[in-house]
């Protein structure tokens, strides 16, 4: 059962199909909206890069800013882009631009009052600091797509957990999360951690394989739905999902 | 960035934040990326006409349904589609089950179905999925049943191959349950790891319950209605009418769908029960499950013996002809409860006269492996007593010689420390040849011992045992005496001997000294057991096979027992104290029995002094 069976269009879908189709406000709102949640996702990962390519805390976070802003006032996303297929690519290409004109554009008319503005929350910027010890921070030497690659794969796995966690807690089974999690890597299949974890969660050895099933298809499924939101059409997750794992592996 | 390259592809992962507050250990994230367990693992798909079925949209089905919502599509297979869905009315959440419309409008379908339909709704048992409602929605024909929140055999299977302890915790109430319905007169058709859930609590869950019998082509399933002469005159279609999974199909089932019972059940457990075992399907000529775990388990998993038992249980569910299976799910129950009763008997105890072909073919094939086609023949002219004899031997000729060969190195050493150890100035000589021999006969001893355990727990030898016990003694007995030799020592060197018995002060010194004794043993040993229930398997290692972990009861009541020692002791102690002595100051005479034997020696001979210097200044 794939995606593309249940879900008729992906948030960046969305986003291109209202530059195509002018008019109705309507699909225009949606397509905002989707816009928003998207960067909303995915802004840790530009600020990673931007602070791994030696950007100071304020430049990045400002650098960020204009760019969502700026991003979030276009009509339309440009239908000659060629690399509009996938989020990420389309993101990469644009702010390198913008980056680059970023002198320009500072030395340009100020924008209206009513402009368009983009938050990022002190408490996240603080997170994704920590991320970064200072020593590890600048690192001109790697490519700059992988860079930004692997910030962006750090990115979907750290929200798609985070998702997770929030649900199990929702349904007041944080614990099990907390003990639970480390199987989503784990493949010894009866080592003495799942006795241990089997007795401290007052599970059966069945029942406890039945939670970590449960647990890694939720995982999956969220996984690759939250790979299709990022792609223009639902087939191609698997290849976005590839070329995040090649991007992880090049060191 | 503190960067630990991940175990498993090398990649090193990054520290997160989040995860080192909370103290978890970090995932690599290429790992979650692509998990080494997201591959696609085999499905055993029913043949039905349901492959061919494209399942309608959610959409779609909500306007067929009345009374329920339909909120995803949460399977597919040869039968039919299932979806998630809500009973309005209810407000619960229920697996909704449609079947093809090229089932649903056969004729006679309908009724079929409604009379069916009451059958399954009848069946009400803990391990068997309820069906709370039936009908038709639109061209497909429907199933509500209760919604199993939790993972099939095969996924669970996924994660690797279960116990034998696992197995035979699923297995009974998959017997209950089939027996229950046997006897309701419902025959399932279709046991396969897909069809048996597991709820969150692990427990069994049996779906799709007599749908194969629904679904077949009503030429086969239903006998008596084949009264249409057009049907019969077709070309004959090996696969017509069947309705099932081709490798959980008890044999008859193939060959003639019709005369199927609940047999055909009986062989699917068979199967099942196989594949919980070794991992693997009964397929051609295989290997009873224990023998199959001895060849393949060798390099990948750690060693699990099963039970030989268990396999007469498997090999006759998976009988080839029905009269020659298990006649019941419950005799299968009752057999299995024997074996749990009673755990694990040597194997030559259980041979059975039918048995005997089997045996002598395993026997062979071993021989072959070892000895080469010679063995192979030998066995097989020369009588059943000598291919017993033999038995022992050609199986694992390697499992007895380190025993023998430790002996021999043992008595050697013992000999040699005589020998060498007799001369003076020698001794040192000696003990470390005895020594030598010692250790290398543990360790040939402890080979053979790991060897016998790996040749399916069968016969004990006792060579090996006989030389580990008595070096292990060599050992262990010191431990376990010195606290009790070392008290009075450590007593006689502070208090001196105690004194003969009648004389004054005897008793208390006795008193003394054994309470003393006692109490300090008795803590020894309270720490040895506080350590090996801590760390069982520290002494179980060491001593093995003679020591196991203790049972709570058993840990429990010994500890209570020192601790009553202990407690004695003390209470003795305290009633029976020593009096303390200061030379100089004079102790009544009424005391006196009260001094330590050191103390009263001392007080007496400053006595003798005082009366001698009285005497001398006297006159």
């Amino acid at each position: 059962m794939t995606l593309a069976g249940r879900l008729p269009s992906t948030r960046w879908s969305l986003v291109i199909r209202a530059g195509e189709t002018s008019g109705d406000s309507s699909v225009r709102r949606l397509a905002r909206q989707s816009l928003e949640e998207l960067c909303a996702i995915y802004w840790p990962a530009l600020y990673g890069y931007l602070r791994r390519r030696g950007r100071s805390r304020q430049d990045a976070e400002d650098l960020i800013q204009g760019f969502f802003a700026n991003l979030l006032e276009r009509d339309s996303i440009a239908a000659a882009d060629a690399s509009r297929g996938r989020f990420r690519a389309f993101l990469y290409a644009s702010l390198d631009h913008y980056v680059a004109n970023e002198h320009r554009r500072e030395n340009a008319l100020k924008r209206g009052g009513d402009a368009t503005t983009f938050s990022l929350d002190r408490e996240s910027l603080d997170d994704v600091d920590r991320f970064f010890p200072a020593d590890a921070l600048a690192d001109p030497s790697g490519d700059p797509a992988t860079l930004f690659d692997r910030q962006w794969a750090f990115c979907l796995i750290g929200q798609t957990l985070a998702e997770l966690e929030r649900d199990y807690q929702a349904k007041g089974k944080g614990e099990w999360f907390s003990k639970l999690a480390p199987m989503l890597t784990s493949t010894d299949t009866d080592g003495p951690s799942r006795q241990q974890i089997a007795s401290e969660l007052g599970l059966s050895s069945t029942a406890l394989k039945v939670a970590i099933h449960r647990l890694r298809a939720t995982y999956r499924k969220r996984l690759l739905d939250a790979v299709a939101q990022t792609v223009e059409n639902p087939a191609d997750s698997g290849r976005e999902r590839q070329c995040l794992f090649d991007a992880l592996g090049s060191e | 960035m503190t960067d630990n390259p991940c175990p498993r592809c090398g990649t090193p992962i990054p520290s997160d934040p989040a995860s080192q507050d909370s103290g978890d250990p970090v995932q690599c994230p290429r790992c979650l990326l692509r998990p080494p367990w997201d591959k696609p693992h085999p499905v055993a798909i029913t043949l039905g006409p349901g492959q061919s079925f494209t399942p309608p949209s959610i959409e779609e089905l909500s306007e067929q349904i009345t009374g329920y919502e339909v909120e995803a599509l949460i399977g597919q297979g040869g039968m039919g589609a299932v979806y998630l869905g809500r009973q309005k009315s209810l407000d619960r959440a229920v697996a909704i089950k449609i079947l093809p419309p090229q089932i649903a409008e056969r004729a006679g379908f309908r009724q079929r179905f409604a009379q069916e339909g009451r059958a399954l709704a009848k069946l009400n048992h803990p391990n068997i999925v309820a069906v709370h409602d039936f009908g038709q929605a639109g061209p497909y024909a429907m199933l509500v049943m209760e919604l199993v929140e939790g993972a099939n055999l095969r996924e669970v299977l996924a994660q690797g191959r279960l116990s034998p302890a696992e197995a035979l915790e699923i297995i009974p109430q998959l017997c209950d349950a089939l027996s229950y319905a046997h006897d309701e007169g419902v025959v399932h058709r279709d046991i396969k790891p897909e069809n048996l859930l597991f709820d969150s609590r692990g427990r069994l869950k049996i779906t799709d319950f007599g749908l194969a019998k629904l679904v077949a082509n009503k030429t086969a399933a239903d006998a008596d209605d084949a009264t249409t002469t057009d049907e019969d005159s077709r070309a004959p279609d090996p696969t017509q009418g069947v309705v099932g999974t081709v490798h959980y199909m008890a044999p008859e089932q193939l060959e003639n769908p019709r005369s199927v019972d609940h047999r055909a059940d009986i062989y699917a457990l068979g199967v099942v029960f196989y594949e919980m075992l070794t991992g693997e399907l009964p397929i051609g000529r295989f290997e009873p499950p224990s023998q199959c775990l001895q060849s393949n388990g060798r390099e990948s998993t750690p060693r699990v013996t099963i039970d030989v038992r268990l396999d007469e249980v498997v090999l006759r569910a998976l009988e080839k002809h029905p009269e020659k299976r298990y006649a019941s799910a419950s005799a299968v129950m009752h057999d299995i409860d024997e074996i749990e009763k009673h755990p694990r008997p040597s194997r030559r105890d259980h041979t059975l006269p039918n048995d005997h072909p089997r045996r002598v073919r395993e026997t062979i094939h071993r021989a072959g492996q070892t000895l080469g086609e010679f063995a192979a023949t030998s066995i097989e002219s020369s009588g059943q007593w000598i291919s017993h004899a033999q038995t022992s031997w050609l199986r694992d000729p390697r499992v007895e010689t380190p025993a023998y060969v430790g002996v021999g190195i043992l008595a050697l050493g013992i000999f040699g420390g005589f020998f060498f150890g007799n001369g003076p100035g020698n001794g040192e000589v000696g003990a470390a040849w005895f020594a030598l021999a010692a250790i290398l006969a543990i360790i040939l001893s402890r080979i053979s011992l790991a060897r016998e355990s790996e040749s399916e727990g069968g016969h004990p030898i006792l060579v090996s045992r006989f030389v580990l016990g008595a070096l292990y003694l060599l050992v262990a007995v010191p431990i376990l005496i010195a606290p009790a030799i070392a008290t009075p020592a450590l007593w006689m060197e502070i208090y001196d001997d105690p004194r003969d018995i009648g004389r004054l002060g005897w008793l208390r010194d006795w008193v003394q000294v054994v309470s003393l004794t006692v109490a300090v043993t008795a803590t020894a040993w309270l720490v040895l057991l506080g350590a090996h229930v801590a760390f069982p398997r520290l002494f179980t290692t060491v001593f093995r096979p003679f020591v196991g972990a203790f049972s709570r009861v058993t840990a429990i009541s010994l500890a209570v027992f020192l601790v009553i020692l202990i407690a004695a002791a003390g209470f003795l102690l305290r009633q029976m104290p020593y009096q303390s002595y200061t030379p100089g100051i004079e102790v009544a005479e009424a005391d006196w029995d009260k001094l330590s034997p050191r103390d009263f020696q001392e007080m007496q001979r400053e006595l003798d002094d005082r009366r001698r210097a009285e005497r001398t200044t006297e006159p």
